[in-house]
């Protein structure tokens, strides 16, 4: 019986170290609340509550600042992305098929390794999802509307 | 008392044999019952291959809160994980410790050595009692389910009800092999007989990883869905459904933690036994069962970390999202927790091995070695225990430019883990190389050019897997960061497989210095025991907790959204208490089933 305290005793002693350490020395974060479900109203908006819609996704269901948040540097700054649209699909090694900026955005959410930034994957890799199994049509395009808007430029976009 | 009475008498055999035989197959009928009543309530139950042909199959259900029933104000979320949990641990056990008493009667048969045989029946004993408790919680965890989440379960019985039944065949034919496996131990014995024995112990192993794999399919399902579209209606073919994109990564890296596991509860056993044993003779056969169950349970993980990364590799591939939610998100900090788990393993079984080598005469020899292989341990557990963002104080904040140190953040990068994580295995290897040597000393004219050779290797082994973690972990393209884990982890394979093998040439007809006194152990050994036991299943509560709650808030994700009160995602505190209670809960029920196989053990002693 001795033997069994004292073996329990040392037990409860190693739990009892992992327990203090994941409360304590871990950050006490607290996880973000779940995104509001869908499915999100996208037909008769306003511009403005049509962006909305994007940023909502943005910021929930597309989890785009896990790689795009530019401290973590993990894939390219997203602003920046949609300014240099225009510039993006007049290079030489621009390999995806959009005509504009705009179309040049969907192409990124729908197919993303129609064109992949150099230093962020090889050529026909992206190590990004396409989001056109998970979003619908009018969520990509709010979506874009949204990215527009957070970069500066004009939200050439047309509510469905 | 009076059944105890009842069980401690010889001539009561046929009775308890009576009593168990009809406990197993109560929970053989208790399942079917559960079956049948599912079928009664739930309209997709047992019909999907009907409901295909006239494809009726629906979309999976919206749901409010309103539709989660509660009890009590307990938490349902709280209830199901304990209980999922307790299971798992119950089932990791009773599925492992009949692999590795196959292999022990196998080594028994060709060693001719009885001691494997005896710890072999012993465990058998141990895993009888563990395999009903397993079955009882698993009903109650059924149970609780279906009362506390009747809608997701109506929908995944619409997917799955044909693997149910196929489930307690399985599970019926595993109970009647265990018990004819036990029965058999004394009657089935020499030549023909024990090999058909052991026949029955493979069979019996079939069933049980079998009876694995089907309920992998359910909560891998629930974690990458297949078979259904975006809406979670069913395309009809079960087939989709088990063998979805997680599926195969989870039966593997389970079976290997398994034989870990039980491994590790098989060692702390024996190492309880041994602190608590009066004679000599009890200290050895306790010490070498110790010793026996931990190589096991090392051999188990050393594989374990590359099981890992090809799961981690294909969630990524499944969902980068989910990936990044896994490794890159919240749940980053899990992996910090890991690494002091993991960290306290690696050291406890090398700490082990040291104290091993005091059983015989020549250990001094290597004395010397144990603190360069103890420096390089902690060096690579803190590379491991780096995190890459820092808890800062405002002041270290602007000192830094940002929540990155500038040497210590790339620290806790994957390349710079994957390379501590491998240096890890090779001196844990190292260590046990050691203790294979030291009570012999090689006699081939080759031993020194033998001995350079595997110096060679290490180095080199070594010296590879840092600059493939540097090289394509910093200075390479994103991509290849984690694609270099693959070349270290073959690095590391073939430095122990090459090593083994001129080990085992090299110390053929060696000269013993001296006899291995088993026994002869410092009690302090035991203690690395019995923490490689704790630290395992507290790893094993808390990476289950990750791999059920990178689904988020889905119930099937992205598929069948949670919309109960408990749809959020607890701090790693919260769910850090929830392991340590479930630990130990498991820990009591285990010294209990230990208990109970002292008094089927003190009443067999005579049994060899």
């Amino acid at each position: 019986m001795k033997n069994l305290i004292k073996v329990f005793l040392f037990s409860l002693i190693m739990i009892g170290i992992f327990t203090l350490f994941s409360t304590s020395y871990i950050p006490p974060v607290v996880p973000e609340p779940p995104p509001e479900a869908r499915p999100l109203k996208v037909t008769g908006l306003t511009l403005e509550e049509f962006v909305l819609v994007g940023k909502k996704i943005f910021d929930g269901t597309g989890g785009c600042m896990l790689c795009h948040d530019p401290k973590i540097k993990r894939a390219p700054e997203i602003t920046t992305s949609v300014r240099n649209a225009a510039k993006t699909i007049e290079l030489s090694s621009y390999s995806g098929v959009a005509k504009n900026a705009e179309e040049y955005l969907i192409e990124s959410l729908v197919n993303p390794s129609a064109y992949v930034t150099p230093g962020y994957g090889v050529e026909g890799g992206s190590p990004m999802i396409g989001f056109s199994e998970s979003l619908s049509e009018a969520e990509i395009l709010a979506l874009v509307a949204y990215l527009q808007r957070l970069s500066g430029v004009e939200v050439s976009v047309k509510i469905p | 008392m009076t059944l105890f009475r009842i069980f401690n008498t010889k001539d009561n055999l046929c009775k308890r044999k009576f009593l168990r035989i009809t406990f197993a197959l109560s929970l053989f009928f208790f399942f079917g019952l559960l079956a049948s009543v599912i079928s009664s309530t739930s309209p997709g139950f047992f019909t999907s291959s009907a409901l295909a042909a006239t494809g009726e199959f629906s979309s999976a259900p919206t749901l409010v809160e309103a539709d989660y029933p509660t009890y009590f104000g307990l938490s349902s979320r709280v209830i199901v994980w304990i209980l999922a949990q307790l299971h798992l641990f119950f089932a990791a056990f009773v599925l492992a410790v009949p692999i590795f008493v196959v292999i022990l009667e196998a080594l028994g048969m060709f060693t001719k050595d009885k001691r494997y045989d005896k710890t072999a029946f012993e465990f058998l004993k141990v895993c009888l009692t563990a395999y009903s408790v397993t079955a009882f919680i698993g009903g109650l965890l059924a149970i609780s389910l279906m009362v506390l989440y009747p809608d997701l379960m109506d929908y995944l019985f619409s997917i799955f009800g044909s693997t149910i039944l196929f489930y307690a065949f399985i599970f019926f034919a595993e109970t009647a092999t265990l018990y004819i496996y036990y029965y058999g131990w004394r009657r089935m014995v020499g030549g023909k007989k024990k090999w058909l024995h052991l026949g029955v112990g493979l069979l019996l192993n079939s069933f049980g990883t079998g009876l694995m794999f089907v309920a992998n399919a359910w909560v891998t399902f629930m974690m990458s869905p297949e078979g259904v579209d975006l809406a979670g209606t069913f395309d009809g073919n079960v087939w989709h459904a088990i063998n979805n994109h997680l599926w195969n990564p989870i039966n593997l890296h389970r079976f290997i933690a398994n034989l870990a596991y039980g491994g590790s509860i098989v060692g702390a056993y024996a190492a309880y036994k041994f602190l608590g044993s009066s004679t000599d003779e009890e200290r050895g056969h306790y010490d070498w069962m110790g010793y026996t169950a931990n190589f096991i349970a090392i051999c188990a993980l050393l594989p374990l970390p590359f099981a890992g990364y090809w799961l981690t590799a294909e969630i990524y591939a499944f969902s980068q999202q989910m990936g990044i939610t896994l490794m890159g998100g919240f749940f980053a900090w899990i992996f910090i927790v890991q690494a002091v788990l993991i960290g306290a393993l690696f050291l406890a079984a090398n700490y082990y091995l040291w104290c091993a080598m005091e059983r015989s005469k020549g250990s001094e020899r290597f004395t010397p070695y144990i603190k360069y292989i103890g420096f390089v341990l902690v060096l690579a557990f803190l590379v491991w225990f780096t995190p890459h963002t820092l808890i800062q104080k405002p002041w270290e904040m602007g000192a830094n430019q940002g929540g990155y140190h500038p040497l210590l953040s790339p620290l806790g990068l994957m390349p710079a883990k994957n390379i501590a994580v491998n240096i890890m295995i090779l001196a844990t290897f190292l260590s046990f190389l050691l203790y294979r040597r030291v009570n012999i000393l090689p006699t081939v004219k080759w031993a020194k050019k033998g001995t350079s050779v595997q110096v060679a290797l290490f180095t080199a082994g070594v010296l590879n897997i840092v600059i493939l973690g540097i090289y394509y972990g910093y200075y390479t393209n994103t991509i290849y960061k984690v694609a270099s884990s693959v070349p270290q982890v073959l690095t590391t394979l073939l430095v122990i497989v090459i090593c083994m093998i001129i080990d085992v040439l090299m110390l053929r007809g060696a000269r013993p210095l001296g006899e291995l006194r088993w026994g002869k152990i410092a009690p302090r050994s035991q203690y690395a025991l019995i923490l490689i036991a704790v630290s395992f299943t507290w790893l094993m509560g808390l990476m289950g907790f990750v791999r059920s709650a990178i689904r988020q808030h889905w119930h099937v994700y992205k598929v069948m959204r949670d919309n109960s009160i408990d749809a959020f995602t607890p701090t790693i505190g919260y769910a850090s208490k929830i392991v340590s209670l479930t630990t130990i809960i498991f820990m009591l029920m285990i010294i209990g089933i230990f208990w109970l196989g002292e008094v089927r053990i003190k009443k067999d002693k005579n049994a060899f």
